[in-house]
């Protein structure tokens, strides 16, 4: 029997099974019976929860993350037992780590770096255009969420780049 | 009639042509570029050719390619669908020229009409009511600031040669022109290879409007009623419907004639679409005229019963309209939803990958036109728009409900669509009520609304996910909770009924 914490959207919700079998679950409280009940390709499966039918694409990679799809809306879960939770609590708690990813901006699409409005060097604020990206002939402009230094391009105009590639790197002041 | 005829289009539009070609026993011949080898239009044709160009898009574009394989493969006409050759007179007057018929209204009428700026001054002239705006082309900053000034804000900045929102930009301050032009002059010229704009008063909010018309080669016009495509988000239309909310039946009338009027100042011949924009006290106001079937004809279908792509074909073909404008009788109401391969909850990015689950929605006043099935690829070649979903009622609430209901058992896995965000404005007050202007989406619609919608789910979908987890930290996703009966032991139970 194992307990674990699902994090989505910032909302925690605590797993715990009530016997070996996977099925019957409960979820903060609420009772949950689980079936599968076909399965359509690799990662597509219905399943009935409390009688009631949901279709959903499941990626479950490794053993802290979870994807979930149903109606079109996609979920990504973190997942962790619950004796890693309180650590990791603990240790977020004790020592303030830096808001370390917020100036990394990344591509949000596969596309073209058709204008670039920043240096290395330059100090931006929030709000400022760094760049504009171009796929399928729309333009996008990416700002920064925050205020700080460019320590680094990735890119320059004319570079096609992957999504979720790294473009941007920015110092927080 | 014709016995065959080249389709050079790709996607949901040429299974939809081939359709109707085949009602008509008409053969049909695919052209595709490798990338589209195994897409459903291919499989759908009668005969497949290949077409090569330096992108899978280039290729669709060549028009010399496709002549050349019109002629080896016996097609008489050529039926353009939308997008790509559909509104490039060159290749409208190539086909003629190489002895094909081109499923269309004539070079002329749509170099008269692929001309914003000289397509207004031919609507002016024949008394159509136009936006106030230049009628130049305009690439010089100085000159835009003058008109601008002249016209006052806020003004609109659209390619001069283009359409479907690309290079167009909304300048509201005179602080905001100059980086605005630069941007819409760098999108015209990349889509359209021709980086002229012109300048209009900005019309806030109005309804999008616009009038189907069917014309034959020997002169007979009629019009088929209005559609209004006034949920659109970056000029882009999402939702379309016929007919519309705020139109009496004496306004479709008079903007019925002015319709016919338009596309008989341009010589028109064959299925054609006028744009029109309605303000706030139902003037309107000339936008453009597509010279070929539009993306949302099947709602004028629907309501018409009319099958515009056999009237298109009959047309091309010589024959006389076989409906006069008394016969076109208004019934019902129909809506479509355009599903995109877009992020809603991402500012509408475009979204790419294999279609890994697809299912359909049927029934009683639901059609789907679609291009993709289980596992196609959905590239960044193409425009993301994988099918469209139209459903039909007897009134328009009829049409919503069954249009929630069909988005609901519409399932697309392995690429995001824009479905949760269609189901949301299916639910909005506004819509339903049927108060809307093409401002929906920007002013009207909440995002959050998608939030919600997602959040009530979060522990449906924790229960899953914990299953899922607990599954394979045990071993492989099970596959088969399915009790598995041998083949021997089926045939005894069978035999056992038979006795």
């Amino acid at each position: 029997m194992e307990n674990l914490v699902l994090k989505i959207n910032n909302n925690e919700y605590k797993a715990h099974c009530e016997t070996d079998c996977h099925k019957s679950l409960i979820i903060n409280d609420k009772h949950y019976e689980v079936e599968l009940l076909k399965k359509f390709s690799d990662n597509v499966f219905s399943f009935i929860v409390n009688s009631k039918i949901y279709q959903v694409e499941l990626f479950v990679n490794g053993r802290s993350q979870i994807t979930v799809s149903l109606n079109g809306m996609d979920y990504k879960i973190d997942v962790t037992d619950s004796t890693t939770y309180l650590l990791e609590k603990f240790i977020r708690q004790s020592g303030k780590s830096a808001g370390s990813g917020a100036g990394i901006v990344k591509a949000p699409m596969p596309g073209l770096v058709i204008k670039l409005f920043v240096d290395e060097g330059m100090t931006v604020v929030p709000g400022e255009k760094l760049l504009i990206v171009e796929a399928m002939k729309m333009e996008n402009v990416l700002k920064s969420t925050i205020a700080g230094k460019v320590v680094s391009l990735k890119v320059q105009e004319g570079s096609t780049v992957d999504k979720d590639s790294i473009l941007i790197e920015i110092e927080p002041t | 009639m014709f016995k065959r005829i080249l389709i050079a289009n790709r996607g949901e539009i040429a299974v939809r042509i081939m359709r109707s070609s085949r009602e008509m026993g008409i053969e049909t011949v695919a052209i595709y570029h490798e990338i589209d080898r195994t897409a459903q239009f291919v499989n759908y044709a009668d005969y497949a050719y290949r077409i090569e160009g330096e992108t899978p898009k280039d290729a669709y574009l060549d028009m010399t390619q496709i002549i050349e394989i019109a002629k080896i493969s016996d097609a008489e006409a050529i039926h353009p669908g939308y997008g790509f050759l559909s509104e490039r007179a060159e290749f409208a007057k190539a086909v003629t020229d190489a002895g094909l018929k081109f499923i269309g209204p004539s070079h002329t009428s749509i170099e008269m009409m692929g001309n914003k700026t000289r397509a207004r001054e031919i609507m002016f002239n024949a008394g159509v009511p136009i936006v106030p705006g230049t009628k130049e082309k305009i690439t010089d900053t100085d000159r835009a600031i003058e008109i601008a000034t002249e016209i006052g804000y806020p003004i609109l900045l659209k390619a001069a040669a283009g359409g479907g929102g690309k290079g167009m930009r909304k300048v509201y301050e005179s602080s905001d022109l100059v980086p605005s032009l630069e941007a819409a002059k760098r999108e015209a010229m990349k889509a359209f290879g021709d980086e002229s704009v012109y300048i209009e008063k900005y019309i806030e909010n109005p309804k999008h409007i616009e009038i189907q018309v069917l014309a034959d080669e020997h002169g007979n016009y009629i019009h088929l009623g209005e559609r209004d495509c006034s949920i659109q988000r970056r000029h882009q239309k999402v939702i379309e419907e016929a007919t519309s909310t705020v139109l009496t039946p004496e306004l479709r009338e008079e903007m019925g004639k002015v319709a016919v009027e338009a596309a008989k100042a341009c010589n028109y011949a064959n299925a054609g679409t006028i744009e029109f924009l309605l303000d706030k006290n139902k003037n309107y106001y000339f936008l453009e005229m597509n010279t070929r079937l539009q993306v949302e004809h099947p709602v004028t279908e629907l309501v018409t019963g009319i099958n515009l792509v056999k009237e298109q074909i009959k047309i091309a073909y010589g024959e006389v309209l076989s409906y006069k404008q008394d016969d076109i009788k208004l019934n019902g109401h129909a809506l479509e939803c355009r599903i995109y391969a877009e992020d809603s909850f991402n500012g509408f990015l475009p979204d790419t990958g294999k279609i890994s689950y697809y299912r359909q929605p049927a029934g009683y006043g639901v059609r789907v036109d679609s291009g993709v099935e289980t596992g196609s690829e959905v590239t960044i070649h193409f425009d993301p728009m994988l099918a469209k979903l139209i459903t039909f009622g007897r009134d328009r609430i009829e049409a919503i409900n069954r249009m929630e209901m069909a988005l609901r058992n519409y399932k697309i896995k392995g690429v995001r669509t824009i479905i949760p965000f269609l189901l949301a404005v299916m639910q909005h007050p506004e819509f339903r009520y049927g108060y809307f202007d093409t401002g929906f989406i920007e002013h009207s619609f909440d995002f959050e609304s998608l939030n919600r919608m997602k959040n009530e789910h979060e522990e449906i979908v924790a229960a899953i996910a914990t299953w899922g987890w607990k599954m394979t930290q045990n071993a492989n996703l099970a596959t088969d909770t399915q009790p598995k009966i041998s083949k021997w032991k089926e045939k005894n139970l069978y035999m056992r009924r038979l006795v």
